[in-house]
């Protein structure tokens, strides 16, 4: 069991962490929520059917627990003091941490979307996976997921000038 | 893919591997909480809304009560009107007391009729194991209408013996009961309000928030626009004249308005964060009244 734990953990630990936290915005609580899948996924293991790959329904998990945390009060108060205290030139702890590490232009610019905007943004890109199964993942129309990742693509264009973006391709090799 | 987003694509994923990954002793502290049962799955229990319900229920029920009558509480458990086993018959029959009585255990008498007809009867409900005992107790109809009995029995007996004052309050707390359990029957056979383009069922917050919407309704999932059907616009007015009407008689009763109307106040919220969930339909395009 422990071997099994610890191989889902190298598989998909940097993974699922990453999903986490272009969600929450936040490693610590990024962290907080793979402990939290992970956990899950160690307690209910009979419950996983097999009907998608295991990959998917880890990404399944951490997106639904993402969603939790960002509903809950504690992140409802931590974005309030954020807007309250952080003026202007201050910067948060959040991108402090971030400016600590390499420069991260694009994660950063990723991050001032909208929770909707961005997470078909981040299936799409970084899980390179298709609008239909986003669809299936976020329990959503396909053509909410196109226009979702078209409106997310036209505020990008705004804020990273350097990368020309052409029309979105459906991964069928058809354009919309 | 164009070559732009291929590039989008290969710059975004060096930064996210880069900067976001786990370390190995992460890795190993994440796997021995994992096996050592050390992590505790936080339960995420919101206390605030039911805890600031309760406190505003009951302190304005505690306000009410200390604003109505004589005493400092308004209510008084010994009265010369109390129940005495020396009247004789014509004069109770022409005693307040006897009729408040009467109307009260009548009305007790629906409530426990109505209440089991809708535990009974609801069909959302049935999957639910509290209610599932509850209805294999009540399974045949001589077992059902046995407890039913007692339950009548008890309780309007107990209505005998207790002051006037006493009696005009549960009238208006059973005539409450009442109107709860009977928008409950209204909604027995029906399930959540759902959109009809995605079919998601809408959380209790979600219909609470878009009943306030001023304007054009989008779904909070699939974000297309919804509309309130026109059914739903004509029924929710019907909902109201009931509890309009029953609290109106007891108001001609000469019971205090205030206990009146928090019974009102308290219907109407039933009716606004539970029945609501069920009456509100939705449809994709906006329907005419008329």
């Amino acid at each position: 069991m422990q071997r099994q734990i610890k191989e889902i953990i190298d598989l998909y630990g940097d993974y699922l962490l990453r999903i986490a936290y272009t969600y929450v915005k936040d490693n610590r609580i990024a962290e907080e929520i793979l402990q939290d899948v992970i956990f899950t996924y160690y307690r209910k293991q009979k419950d996983y059917r097999g009907d998608a790959s295991l990959k998917t329904y880890l990404t399944r998990i951490t997106i639904n627990r993402c969603y939790d945390y960002l509903r809950s009060w504690k992140s409802k108060r931590e974005t309030l003091l954020e807007t309250i205290f952080v003026h202007g030139n201050t910067k948060s702890i959040e991108s402090k941490y971030i400016e600590k590490e390499e420069k991260m232009e694009i994660t950063r610019t990723v991050l001032t979307l909208k929770v909707k905007l961005r997470e078909v943004i981040l299936l799409y890109y970084y899980a390179e996976h298709t609008t239909k199964e986003i669809a299936d993942l976020l329990e959503l129309p396909e053509s909410t997921i196109k226009s979702r990742l078209q409106k997310a693509r036209s505020v990008l264009k705004e804020k990273l000038d350097h990368i020309e973006w052409e029309v979105l391709n459906d991964g069928s090799g058809e354009t919309i | 893919m164009m070559e732009a987003e291929k590039q989008f694509k290969k710059e975004w994923k060096n930064e996210l591997e880069s900067n976001i990954y786990l370390n190995t002793e992460m890795k190993s502290e994440l796997v021995e909480k994992v096996v050592s049962h050390k992590f505790k799955e936080k339960k995420q229990s919101n206390l605030v809304y039911p805890l600031v319900f309760s406190i505003f229920v009951f302190g304005i029920a505690f306000f009410l009560l200390v604003t109505i009558q004589d005493n400092t509480l308004g209510i008084s458990s010994s009265s010369n009107t109390s129940f005495s086993i020396e009247y004789n018959f014509k004069e109770l029959l022409v005693s307040e007391r006897f009729y408040w009585t009467l109307g009260a255990i009548l009305i007790e008498g629906t409530s426990v009729f109505l209440l089991f007809a809708v535990i009974k009867k609801t069909l959302r409900w049935q999957s639910n194991t509290f209610i599932s005992k509850i209805n294999s107790l009540l399974a045949t109809w001589p077992r059902n209408f046995v407890i039913q009995s007692i339950i009548f029995i008890l309780i309007g007996g107990g209505i005998a013996f207790i002051s006037l004052n006493i009696i005009k309050i549960l009238v208006v707390f059973f005539v409450m009961l009442l109107n709860c359990l009977l928008l409950l029957w209204f909604v027995r056979k029906l399930n959540r309000s759902a959109c009809p383009h995605c079919g998601k069922s809408f959380t209790r917050k979600d219909v609470f928030k878009m009943t306030w919407a001023p304007y054009r309704l989008t779904c909070i999932r699939c974000e297309e626009n919804i509309y309130l059907s026109a059914d739903s616009r004509k029924n929710s007015v019907l909902f109201i004249w009931v509890p309009l009407i029953s609290h109106y008689l007891l108001a001609l009763s000469g019971i205090p308005i205030q206990i009146i109307v928090f019974s009102f106040i308290v219907v109407g919220l039933f009716f606004n964060f539970y029945i609501v969930n069920f009456t509100n339909r939705f449809s994709n395009e906006d329907e005419p009244l008329w």
